[in-house]
C-alpha cells in the first residue's frame, strides 16, 4: 500500500454522487417533494504511516457498531482528490455543530448511570479488539448524570496501527480480549472495563453479537477490499470476526479477572 | 506544616486557528493532596462574557468535570492507571483531562512552601491577578452604583444625603476613619449610613461586615442597626459564600436588595427615621 501524508482534518465533505460531476446553484430548503440539496459537516480520517489501516478499521467497526445499535455517528467512505490519486477517507458526521469540545466521560459514572450501554461498548470493543478506548473517545450529554453517550475513533481496532499490525495482530489477539492494555495486547487499558459491576448486560450484548450474520461480516470485509484493503487481509479479518462473534461469551468468561468489579458470574453450567 | 504547591490555569481557546487562550480559572494542588480552585462563573452566571455564547454549555460541563476530579480521591492517567490524590502525579493526570478548546495548563509552582490555610488566599490572589479582568469588577460596581443612585434620586423624604462621607471610629482602641458610600443627616450629625456591597466579592462582603460592626459597636455614638443598610443586588445567582456573607451582614445592618420592588420603601423608612432625629 502506498505511503500517504499524515491525515489532514477538514470540516466539510462532498458526498459525491456518481451522476454529477459538479455542484452548481444549491437549493436552499426543500422542494415540493420535500427534497433539498445542501452541505453537511463531517470529520474525515485517512491512512497515515502510524495508522495505515485507519479507514478500514473505522469502516468495519462502524458498520458492526451500527448493526448492534450502538450510538456511533453516521458515516460514509468518501474520497479526497487533494492530490492525483483518490484516497479513501472515513467520514463521520459531526454531531457537535457548536464546535465546542466537551469533556471526556467519567468512566465510573458512565458505568453506573449507563450500565447497559457501557457494557455494550465493552463487548463491542472486545469483538473488534479495540486497544484504544480511553475516556476522550466517548462523550456524554452531562458528565455527572449522563443520559446519552456517543462513541467514536476505532482506528486502532482490528488490524491495528500502533503496536501490533495486520495479521500478526489478529493472530496475537485471537484468544485475548484485546482491550486491557496488557503487555501482550498493547494499547491503552479500556476506560470502562474496571467499572462494570455486573455481567448481565455484558452477556446480553454478547448474545446480540453472536447474532451477527456471517454474510454481514463477509460482505463488509469484502467492501473494505473494494475501498483498497488488501484481499488477503480482508479475508483474514472476516475469519477473525466470524470466530470472535461465535466465541464472544467464551472469551469473556475465560478472562473474568479482567473485570475486577463483576462478582455475579454465572456458574459454569449456566454459561450463555 | 508547610507544603510544596503547584498551580495550573484553566484556559479557553475560542478559535483554535487564532489560538488566543483566555484564562478561566486557577487550580492549586498542595503536597499531600490538598486542592483548591476558583473558576469564572462557578457561583453565578456573571463573568461568562469571556466565553463565547455557543461554548457556555460546554464550559459548564468542563467545570463540573474538573470539580469532580478535584474532589476525587483518585484519578486515572492516560494509561488507565489509578493515581491517589496525595501523589504529585495526580496533578499531572488532572492536567491531561483537557482538550484543545478547554484545558488545564501547568503554570508553575511556588518557590517556597506554604501552609494549608494559606491556600485559599493563594487561589484568590492568583484568580484576581491572572483570571479576573478589571473590566468585570468595574461593570459590577457600576451597575450597583447606578441602581443605588436611581433609588436615592427617587427618595421623597426631605433628608440630607452625603456621598463618600468620612466617618471616624475607634476599632480595638485604634482611631480609624471609614469612607461610607452614603450617609443621611447633617454634616456634623450623621444619622444613617448606607454602603454598596458586592455579593460576589469576598473582599466586599468581609470589609463591609467589618465596617458595620465597627460603626454599630465601636463608636462613641454607635449607629443603631436599623439605621445601617447594606445595599446589594440579589438579582443574580448567589453562591454559598454570598449567602454566608449576607448572614453576617444582617447581624449589623439592614440588607436592602436594590433590585427589589420594596427597595425604595425600605430606603424611605430609614430616611424618615433619620429626618425625625
Amino acid at each position: 500500500m502506498a505511503k500517504h501524508k499524515p491525515p489532514a482534518y477538514f470540516y466539510r465533505a462532498f458526498f459525491k454522487p456518481n451522476s454529477l460531476d459538479v455542484f452548481e446553484g444549491f437549493e436552499t430548503g426543500l422542494d415540493l417533494r420535500g427534497c433539498g440539496l445542501g452541505y453537511t459537516q463531517a470529520w474525515h480520517k485517512g491512512a497515515s504511516d502510524i495508522s495505515p489501516f485507519a479507514v478500514y478499521n473505522e469502516f468495519i467497526a462502524a458498520e458492526i457498531g451500527h448493526f448492534l445499535r450502538l450510538p456511533i455517528p453516521p458515516f460514509a467512505v468518501t474520497y479526497t482528490s487533494a492530490d492525483e490519486t483518490e484516497q479513501p477517507l472515513f467520514s463521520s458526521l459531526d454531531f457537535n455543530f457548536s464546535r465546542a469540545s466537551l469533556p471526556p466521560v467519567i468512566p465510573e459514572i458512565c458505568c453506573d448511570k449507563l450500565a447497559a450501554l457501557s457494557a455494550g461498548v465493552v463487548a463491542f470493543d472486545i469483538l473488534i479488539a479495540n486497544g484504544d478506548r480511553h475516556d476522550a473517545n466517548l462523550v456524554t450529554d452531562k458528565p455527572l448524570d449522563p443520559k446519552r453517550m456517543h462513541l467514536w475513533d476505532h482506528e486502532q481496532s482490528l488490524l491495528g496501527g500502533f503496536d501490533l499490525v495486520g495479521i500478526d495482530r489478529l493472530n496475537q489477539l485471537q484468544n485475548r480480549l484485546g482491550i486491557t492494555g496488557g503487555k501482550n495486547t498493547g494499547g491503552t487499558a479500556h476506560a470502562l472495563l474496571p467499572h462494570l459491576s455486573t455481567c448481565q448486560h455484558l452477556f446480553h450484548w454478547a448474545g446480540r453479537i453472536a447474532e451477527i450474520p456471517l454474510f454481514f461480516v463477509e460482505e463488509i470485509c469484502a467492501e473494505a477490499a473494494h475501498y483498497g484493503l488488501d484481499k488477503q487481509l480482508a479475508d483474514a479479518l472476516a475469519l477473525f470476526l466470524r470466530d470472535r462473534t461465535a466465541r464472544i461469551s467464551q472469551l469473556i468468561n475465560a478472562n473474568r479477572p479482567a473485570f475486577p468489579k463483576i462478582a455475579d458470574w454465572p456458574a459454569q453450567a449456566e454459561l450463555p | 506544616m508547610k507544603k510544596t504547591v503547584r498551580f495550573a490555569l484553566a484556559k479557553y481557546v475560542p478559535d483554535l486557528q487564532r489560538m488566543e487562550p483566555r484564562n478561566l480559572g486557577v487550580v492549586v494542588w498542595a503536597e499531600g493532596g490538598i486542592v483548591a480552585s476558583r473558576f469564572l462563573g462557578e457561583n453565578s452566571k456573571n463573568h461568562l462574557a469571556i466565553v463565547e455564547r455557543e461554548s457556555r454549555r460546554a464550559y459548564r460541563q468542563w467545570l463540573t468535570y474538573w470539580k469532580y476530579y478535584l474532589n476525587s480521591h483518585q484519578i486515572s492517567d492516560k494509561q488507565g492507571n489509578l493515581i491517589e490524590r496525595t501523589k504529585s502525579e495526580f496533578f499531572d493526570a488532572l492536567l491531561h483531562k483537557s482538550k484543545e478548546q478547554f484545558r488545564l495548563v501547568d503554570s508553575g509552582h511556588f518557590s517556597h512552601k506554604l501552609s494549608e490555610n494559606e491556600l485559599a488566599d493563594v487561589v484568590n490572589d492568583l484568580f484576581v491577578r491572572l483570571v479576573e479582568k478589571p473590566g468585570m469588577l468595574h461593570s459590577e460596581l457600576t451597575e450597583l452604583k447606578e441602581s443605588c443612585d436611581k433609588l436615592f434620586e427617587a427618595l421623597e423624604s426631605p433628608v440630607k444625603l452625603h456621598h463618600n462621607f468620612p466617618l471616624p471610629s475607634r476599632v480595638f482602641g485604634v482611631h480609624r476613619t471609614f469612607t461610607v458610600d452614603y450617609v443621611f443627616g447633617e454634616t456634623g450629625k450623621p444619622a444613617a449610613c448606607l454602603q454598596r456591597v458586592l455579593l460576589t466579592r469576598h473582599q466586599s462582603l468581609d470589609s463591609n461586615a467589618f465596617l458595620f460592626q465597627a460603626l454599630t459597636r465601636e463608636r462613641e455614638s454607635p449607629f443603631p442597626k436599623e439605621n445601617c443598610a447594606a445595599l446589594v443586588t440579589k438579582d443574580q445567582p448567589i453562591g454559598n459564600e454570598g449567602l454566608a456573607g449576607l448572614n453576617i451582614l444582617s447581624q449589623f445592618a439592614t440588607v436592602i436588595d436594590v433590585s427589589s420592588a420594596t427597595a425604595l420603601r425600605e430606603l424611605e423608612q430609614i430616611a424618615s427615621r433619620t429626618s425625625l432625629n
